[in-house]
Formats: C-alpha cells, structure tokens, sequence
C-alpha cells in the first residue's frame, strides 16, 4: 500500500514538472510555424510610421494600450472587444523592409488562429496605406 | 440517463473544442465612426507641448500615469474608483432580499485610458483618446467594457483645449 502511494505521489510530481514546463516553454506549433503566420512584412524604412500605424490599428480594434517601447519597437495592448492581449514588435529588416510580428492570447490561452493574425494585418496594411507580404 | 448524460457530455466537449477566433480584430463597420468620436484635432506645432497639457488634465481627472512615450506621442493611465451609486446598491439588496436571492451589485471598477498624438494633414496635431473600464461586483466577478458615451469624449477634449491654454500661458 505505501508503496502505491509512493508511486503515486511521484507519478504527479512528475507530471507537475512536465505540465509547468508546457505552460511555461510549450508550445502546440514550432517556431517557424507561429512566426510564419504571426509575422507579415511591409515595404518601408519608416519604423516610426509603422509603429505610430500599429498604435493606431490597434485603437480601431479597440485595444487600449498598456505599454509602448519605441527603442525596443514593442507595443502592447488589452483588446476590450474581444477580451484578449496582444504584443506587437516592429523591426527593421534591410533597408526597404520592416517586419511587424503580433502574438495574442485569449483567457488564458495563447491565439493560434492564423485568420485572426491575417485580419490584424489587413487592418494595419489599411491603416499604412501598403501591401503585407507573408514573411519567407 | 447514462446515454442522455454521455451525449450532454460529448456535445459540451465538441462546443468548447470549436470555439471560433476567425472574426478576431476584423474592423467592424463602426471603426471611423469611433474614431471620429475619439479624436480631436489641435491648431499646434508643437507635439510636446500637447502632451504635456494632455498628463495636466488626466492628472486633473485623477489618473495616474502608467507609461508614456513621447516618439509615439502616447500617454497611458488608470484610476481606482468605486463602482455603481448607494441607491443602485440599496435597491439591488431590497429586490434579492424581497425575491430570496442573493445580491450582485458593482463593488469597484479600474479605468484605463489611452491617449495618442499623431500629426494631422492640416499641420496641427490630433489627440485620439479611448476610455475602458473593469468592473469587479461583490462576488468578485469581473467584466470589461469599452467606454463609448459621447458625451464623456466631448467633455473629455473640451478640458483638454482647456488645458492647452492653461498649460501654455503656464497656469
């Protein structure tokens, strides 16, 4: 009998371990897959338009903004329409073409709906006036 | 009744396995329209100057600033304040006492604002600013709401042409 127990204490200590680690490092896809979808790329060297042009995106879907980095080209936000958060990041990739990257979550789940990305990127490609072309 | 439960069971799985997030950040219909509401346009050269006139007043409505970032012309804040008046609160707790059930009434609520300047085609400034709020009631449940009463932007952008002038004759 306390050996049973004993396995069984061990057998969900164990995957303890193993759950925090998915929630912490897991993901359901590889990295190339998220970026892929989570990324689009403009034909721009103007960083600072492009960010101003997330922010303003970002207001039109009614997210309020929590925190904005222009050093670092971040800018996060609390989607109050679709009770979600979203991080986006905007670099300069070479001289003609910046990269915008988002990743959301919604509750307590991380957004893995490529069509939700695409909608999001529409919506800033509008706002810039240019074309998002899927990141090779 | 196995079987009935089996399927309540297997449908509840299969609903929660097919929630759909296809019509995420899709712009809807009312997006100029909003934005519009939440904008107003500023005869200045001067971002800065109207940043700056923009924190006096949040700070005069009693907010606290959470971030700012002059380059993207944003300022982002939030207050604590207690939600829903005493009468509302009063009558909840008379019609759950009179009903037998219990009372959910708003305890407290967070508003968060987020102001940004961006330069305009008439060579001035404009501030688009958007209120949201989360409100918690005494069972400690919370909700989210956006604010969209006209009338607050109105007067909102009517204190701040106000703090524009205050701010630049340094009153």
């Amino acid at each position: 009998m306390k050996k049973f127990l004993l396995t069984v204490i061990v057998v969900l200590s164990l995957s303890a371990c193993s759950s925090t680690h998915r929630d912490v490092l897991g993901t359901s896809q590889t990295q190339v897959q998220m970026r892929n979808y989570q990324s689009r790329s403009f034909d721009t060297n103007d960083r600072t338009l492009v960010l101003r042009a997330v922010v303003s995106t970002m207001q039109d879907l009614g997210f309020i903004i929590d925190r904005a980095d222009e050093r670092l080209g971040t800018i996060s936000g609390t989607s109050y329409t679709h009770a979600s958060k979203m991080t986006v990041s905007v670099r300069v990739i070479n001289k003609n073409q910046i990269v915008v990257r988002a990743n959301a979550q919604v509750g307590l789940k991380p957004l893995e709906e490529p069509i939700a990305y695409q909608n999001f990127f529409n919506a800033l490609g509008q706002s810039l006036f240019l074309e998002a072309h899927e990141v090779e | 009744m196995k079987k009935i439960f089996v399927l309540c069971l297997l449908a509840v799985f299969m609903a929660s396995g097919c929630v759909s997030y296809k019509h995420y950040y899709k712009l809807d219909d009312q997006y100029l329209a909003r934005r519009q509401l939440e904008t107003r346009a500023y005869e200045t050269q001067d971002e800065e100057a109207l940043l700056v006139a923009s924190a006096q007043v949040l700070q005069d409505l009693g907010f606290t600033l959470d971030e700012s970032e002059i380059k993207l012309g944003l300022i982002t804040a939030n207050k604590d304040r207690e939600a829903g008046s005493t009468g509302q609160k009063i009558g909840m707790i008379f019609l759950s006492a009179l009903s037998g059930t219990q009372a959910v009434y708003d305890v407290s609520q967070k508003i968060y604002v987020t102001l940004v300047s961006t330069k305009n085609h008439n060579n001035g400034y404009n501030v688009r600013i958007e209120f949201a709020r989360m409100i918690w009631n005494n069972m400690n449940q919370v909700r989210i709401e956006k604010i969209q009463d006209e009338e607050i932007y109105k007067d909102f952008f009517d204190k701040l042409s106000q703090s524009v002038f205050l701010t630049a004759n340094n009153i």
